[in-house]
């Protein structure tokens, strides 16, 4: 029996790939009082609760949530990898918002055998080089890349 | 029997102490509760509870405020006006009947098979009348302003949704979007609370784009318009048109039939769409108002419906929209009842209120009218697509509204009151005239082709490229004639043509179909009653230049205006629906469906309430009977002439050439319906013969911008003389003849072969040669002096065009 835990995915694109999400999330941020932002990679996090062992969590991620040819993905643990020194800004829906998207997954994972998660979230996770303070990216952020009347959202030092 | 269930309710979920409340206790109640009820409507709640001998449940204060709303009961537009007018004053006893209904009913178009009734206006389509197209336009201005992506995404579900329900269903095979927004590059001070332009915009072509494209569903036609007076309230109209059986427009409900619900689980999300919609929009998060969509279910939803509707497996069909099971099932009952068990529906979240159940307005849910003997077949098509259907209760003949929660009682009030109930109040409208000055035509300091460039790279002129390849215009393989057309496909179409043979399934019929858009909030703010001609004549145009039959057209309205108890307001208001009125029985034009978005207004930066220039949109759809017979705008050789439709006044007024030039007043141009409907015949005759080889109508910018759009689409050149131009009364200006924005005119061009049969098929009409198609892809004008005025290359106009909204 294992027990349920939270897995969390991250899935970003290849870096040969030209992202152009994050080239206009980079200018997004830039009209938007951060000057100073200098390369955003985004990326997205799944977190998925349930009693799933490795092999279903890699599984899952290869055949599922990730679209290998361009993408990599990363099952996050507790030690963050490090890349920084960047800001790492998480944005997911309100508990109370609707997740069109987590739901699809859920219910594709139902379909394709595994066994059915208590919970599934996506979230969208932007890593951010700036020489920016916490509260002018967090300003930033609020008027660009979420709307705090339907996202819960984080803003984090990693280096 | 009333009684008994009269006293149960009475033991249950009541209100305390409703009945002895103080008009201001009862208001302050209905601030609180979100139910937008006045003072005069919730006093006759309150009598007509004193009279039962009992208070109101939360529930039914819930159901009265849902059906009440102006949002569901369109209370302006239905209520009597006293219309003041300069010294005139005249008594409107009903609005809505007296200008757009009324004009609908004296044209009597017998191929108009359900106006205003429906979910969506049906008119018969298809060269053997086996088919019927539905259409629909709403608005979703009050979501969108807080959510915009959320917004647009439920937005247009809705409007799907109501084409799935028109008539026993519609097949969808066109969304249509236009957004009013103000422009991104400019630097409003805003409220704390209010997004800023470029995010809303973003946020609604995000939505508009990941709904559409996921439903399947074509977005190929729409429009973009930017005003300073859209900042703080966005406009958002998203339509949808589908194609359904003749035999299937007519819906009826039985008593004994079940009440199904199919499709998305009911949970908190989107409580109070209804009675929020109704309100002026200030800094209060309403975040309970927000509602995500969910394609997907949707879709499921579409797919079961449809199979469903072919096997003949329900009666009666109905959305799910603003005011959720309240309002879906008040409106099916009708005037027979209904009694509805809402422990029988699905919950997707744990902690809900049975009221709440009642009103949420949870996305993607329909309503059906099943008999008992298909349940199974019924249950088994929506089980096959992986959606879940729901038994909620059944239609009675008691002429009462019961719902019940697990044997407590939450409703019960009478049809008769929930629908007749509502208070008439008079309300007051006054309209001022805008005092015009005369027209001024200064020299302005920019030389022709830097004006050109201006008006080119205008926000409402230029390419709207960087939005419509978002969305998926291809799909079901019916676009004949697509958004973005030319040689290189980037040149800026009138309208686009569907054949909607995914739909039919028969390829031997050629029937398709276009639609257009009408919008012109400039002139509005000269003149509404103008406006909305000049938007009937717009939206007519555009589908006239794609070779549409315009003598089987039909129209649809959209009013978003401001806070109607403002005199001036309704106003205006009154005065641009009778603009509609005399547009439609002008052009002999019927309007099939509308809908009016009002309280548009909110708190600026400095904590003025602004409201919305008044907006109409009219939609046109018309058939186009040979779909191989439509045409594109983009110039398709050289040696061809060029002819121009109409003639040409001193129209400056509210032009695109004044608002560049800094110019005020002018006149705002009138449209003469006798001439522009003669012309119009004979531009569809000579379309429909094949003699025309493009055609493209003069909007902002006038002749000389349509012109170039025409060059440039085709990569070809154009020579023009001054002189040959139909002028109303001598013009001996350049500058109005290239951009004065008459309307009622097209430009067309014809090769040299049809010429002859061309021109005796349009004798009779104001249709003049002014020029030629050249090899060469320059613009050439010969002035009124004979001498060459302007001869510029078209390359660096269609630069200043492609200056795209956003990146």
């Amino acid at each position: 029996m294992i027990a349920a835990a939270t897995h969390k995915i991250e899935v970003s694109l290849k870096s040969e790939y030209g992202d152009a999400e994050s080239l206009s999330t980079a200018s997004l941020l830039k009209a938007s009082g951060a000057p100073s932002v200098v390369r955003v990679r985004r990326s997205r996090l799944y977190e998925i609760r349930g009693n799933f062992t490795v092999t279903h969590i890699n599984r899952l991620s290869r055949d599922l949530l990730c679209d290998q040819i361009i993408e990599d993905f990363r099952i996050v643990s507790q030690m963050p990898s490090s890349q920084g020194p960047f800001w790492k800004i998480e944005v997911r829906l309100k508990p109370t918002v609707l997740d069109p998207e987590a739901d699809t997954i859920k219910n594709a994972m139902i379909e394709m055998g595994f066994p059915a998660p208590d919970f599934v979230r996506v979230a969208s996770v932007y890593k951010i080089e700036s020489k920016c303070g916490k509260p002018q990216i967090e300003a930033a952020a609020a008027k660009c890349l979420l709307n705090p009347i339907i996202h819960l959202y984080s803003v984090t030092a990693c280096s | 029997m009333t009684e008994k269930i009269e006293s149960a309710v009475k033991s249950s979920q009541e209100m305390a102490d409703f009945n002895s409340l103080a008009p201001k206790g009862l208001m302050n109640l209905s601030v609180q509760n979100l139910w937008s009820l006045n003072e005069k409507e919730i006093l006759t709640i309150q009598a007509h509870f004193k009279s039962l001998k009992r208070n109101p449940t939360r529930a039914e204060m819930e159901t009265i405020a849902q059906s009440w709303s102006e949002h569901c009961r369109h209370k302006t537009f239905k209520s009597p006006i006293r219309y003041q007018e300069g010294s005139k004053t005249v008594l409107i006893k009903n609005l809505f009947e007296e200008t757009i209904a009324r004009a609908t009913r004296q044209t009597k178009k017998p191929w108009c098979l359900s106006v205003f009734k429906d979910n969506a206006g049906i008119v018969s389509f298809g060269n053997k009348g086996k088919w019927a197209l539905a259409f629909k336009v709403e608005t979703h201005n009050h979501p969108c302003a807080i959510e915009p992506k959320g917004g647009a995404e439920t937005g247009l579900g809705g409007v799907i949704r109501d084409v799935l329900a028109a008539g026993l269903g519609a097949k969808p095979v066109l969304s249509t979007d236009i957004f009013c927004v103000a422009p991104p590059n400019k630097k409003l001070p805003l409220p704390p609370s209010a997004l800023s332009a470029e995010r809303i915009l973003r946020g609604l072509v995000a939505g508009v784009r990941d709904y559409g494209n996921r439903m399947g569903i074509p977005t190929a036609a729409g429009g973009l318009y930017f005003d300073d007076g859209y900042a703080l309230n966005p406009l958002v109209f998203v339509g949808c048109v589908g194609v359904l059986p003749a035999q299937a427009v007519k819906k009826e409900i039985r008593p004994g039939d079940l009440i199904v619900a199919a499709g998305g689980l009911t949970g908190k999300d989107g409580l109070h769409g209804a009675t929020f919609s109704s309100a002026n929009l200030n800094g209060d998060d309403h975040s309970t108002a927000v509602q995500i969509g969910h394609p997907l279910n949707e879709k499921r939803v579409m797919e079961a419906l449809l199979k469903a509707r072919d096997q003949k497996l329900y009666r009666s069909v109905t959305d799910c929209g603003a005011g959720g099971f309240s309002s879906a099932v008040t409106e099916m009952a009708d005037i027979i009842g209904a009694r509805v068990f809402l422990e029988k529906e699905i919950l997707k979240a744990s902690d809900m209120e049975p009221w709440e159940i009642w009103v949420s307005e949870s996305q993607e849910r329909m309503v059906f009218a099943v008999s008992p003997s298909n349940l199974k077949a019924f249950e088994k098509v929506f089980a096959d697509e992986g959606v879940k259907i729901r038994v909620i209760g059944e239609f009675v003949k008691t002429g009462r509204i019961e719902v019940s929660w697990n044997g407590q009682n939450l409703v019960n009030l009478s049809l008769k009151f929930l629908n007749n109930g509502l208070p008439i109040e008079e309300k007051k409208a006054v309209y001022n005239p805008v005092k015009l000055s005369e027209s001024r035509t200064p020299r302005p300091a920019k030389s022709l082709p830097e004006q050109l460039k201006d008006i080119l790279s205008h926000l409402n002129v230029c390419s709207r490229e960087w939005l419509i390849r978002q969305y998926d215009h291809e799909v079901q393989g019916g676009t004949v004639i697509k958004p973005l057309q030319g040689a290189r496909h980037d040149g800026p179409g009138d309208a686009c043509v569907i054949w909607p043979q995914a739909a039919t399934g028969d390829t031997s019929d050629l029937s398709g179909f276009t639609v257009g858009h009408g919008l012109n909030p400039a002139s509005g703010k000269l003149d509404p009653y103008l406006m909305a001609w000049l938007c009937a004549d717009e939206a007519l145009r555009n589908i006239l230049c794609v070779g549409a039959d315009i003598s089987r057209a039909a129209f649809l309205d959209n009013f978003c205006w401001g806070n109607p108890e403002n005199p001036q307001v309704l106003g205006s208001l009154v005065r641009a629906a009778l603009g509609c009125r005399d547009a439609s029985l002008g052009f002999q034009i019927p309007f099939i469906s509308g809908k009016d978005s009002l309280y548009n207004e909110s708190k600026d930066a400095f904590g003025k309430t602004v409201s919305v220039p008044g907006t109409l949109l009219i939609s046109s759809i018309a058939p186009i009977p040979n779909i191989e017979k439509a045409i594109t705008m983009d110039m398709k050789g050289p040696g061809n002439s060029l002819y121009i439709v109409g003639q040409t006044g001193e129209d400056m007024g509210g032009s695109l050439y004044n608002e560049l030039n800094g110019i005020s007043g002018g006149t705002v141009p009138r449209v003469d319906a006798r001439c522009a409907k003669r012309n119009f015949a004979s531009v569809s005759k000579a379309i429909s013969k094949g003699l025309v080889a493009s055609a493209h109508d003069l909007s902002e910018g006038g002749l000389l911008a349509a012109l170039t759009e025409m060059a440039f689409s085709g990569e070809f050149g154009a020579m023009l003389d001054l002189d040959a131009i139909p002028k109303q009364k001598p013009i001996y200006s350049t500058d109005v003849l290239l951009f004065s924005e008459t309307p009622s005119r097209i430009l067309l061009e014809v090769k040299p072969e049809n010429e002859a049969a061309f021109i005796k098929c349009v004798k009779g009409s104001c249709i003049k040669k002014i020029g030629t198609s050249l090899a060469n892809p320059i613009i050439k004008i010969i002035g009124l002096d004979g001498l060459v005025l302007f001869e510029e290359s078209v390359t660096p106009f269609k630069a200043a065009w492609q200056r795209t909204v956003l990146s």
